[in-house]
C-alpha cells in the first residue's frame, strides 16, 4: 500500500537515503491486533523507500502495539509511538528517524541551556489524535 | 498542525538531552489511557514525575523551563 503520492514519496525517499546514519524501527504488540497490523503495513512501506538507511523488526512481546527506534548512531534516545503514526504523526515519526540517524535537533540557545541544566529522568507522554 | 508542533518540540528536546523520554499516543486508539489523564483536548503532554499538564502548543524556551520544574 502506498500513503504518499508519487512526488511527495520521491522527495521522502530522497531524505531518507540521505541520512547519515542506518535506523531501525522496532514494532511490538500482538500480532492479530488491528493497530498492529497496520502499523507494520506503514513501516514496511517507509523501509520500502529507504532500504539501505532503513530496516524493521516485529517483537511480539508487548501487548500494546506501539513503534519505537534505535541505531548505532544515538543509542540514548527515547521515543516511542503509541498506535499508527499516520496522518500528521507519520511526518513526526520521520522525524525521529532523522534524529535517531544523528542530525542535530535544531533548538534555540536558551532551550538548549535549560535542557542541560536537567539532571534527573523525565518522562513526556503526548497525547495527539492524527489529524 | 498543533499536536505536530509539540511533538516536534519535544522529540528535539529528548535528543538534546537523553534524560527526557517522549511517548506520543494517539487518544483515539487508546481511550482508557486518555481517561486514565483526563485528556480533554489535544495535544495534552502529561509530565511524570510531578503534575504538569501542558495543554496546546508552548514555546521551546517555555516547554524545557516545564522539564526542569518537573523533575524538582
Amino acid at each position: 500500500m502506498s500513503y504518499l503520492q508519487d512526488r511527495d514519496e520521491k522527495t521522502l525517499s530522497q531524505r531518507l537515503m540521505a541520512l547519515p546514519s542506518a535506523v531501525e524501527l522496532v514494532v511490538e504488540g500482538s500480532a492479530d491486533h488491528p493497530i498492529v497490523i497496520e502499523t507494520l503495513d506503514l513501516v514496511s512501506y517507509l523501509v520500502s523507500l529507504s532500504p539501505h538507511t532503513l530496516s524493521y523488526v516485529y517483537q511480539s512481546g508487548s501487548p500494546a502495539p506501539k513503534v519505537w527506534l534505535r541505531s548505532k548512531a544515538v543509542r540514548l534516545l527515547d521515543i516511542v509511538f503509541w498506535g499508527v503514526p499516520t496522518g500528521l504523526e507519520f511526518t513526526a515519526l520521520v522525524d525521529a528517524i532523522a534524529l535517531y540517524s544523528g542530525i542535530t535537533p535544531q533548538l534555540d540557545v536558551t532551550t538548549r541551556s535549560l535542557l542541560d541544566q536537567i539532571y534527573d529522568s523525565i518522562a513526556a507522554s503526548i497525547f495527539v489524535s492524527p489529524t | 498542525m498543533a499536536c505536530a508542533q509539540m511533538v516536534h518540540l519535544a522529540m528535539e528536546c529528548a535528543a538534546w538531552q537523553p534524560l527526557v523520554s517522549v511517548a506520543i499516543i494517539q487518544v483515539d486508539q487508546f481511550p482508557e489511557r486518555g481517561q486514565k489523564f483526563n485528556i480533554l483536548g489535544v495535544p495534552t503532554t502529561i509530565l511524570e514525575p510531578g503534575t504538569q499538564r501542558l495543554q496546546g502548543v508552548v514555546p521551546a524556551p517555555y516547554f524545557a523551563g516545564y522539564l526542569l520544574q518537573a523533575q524538582t
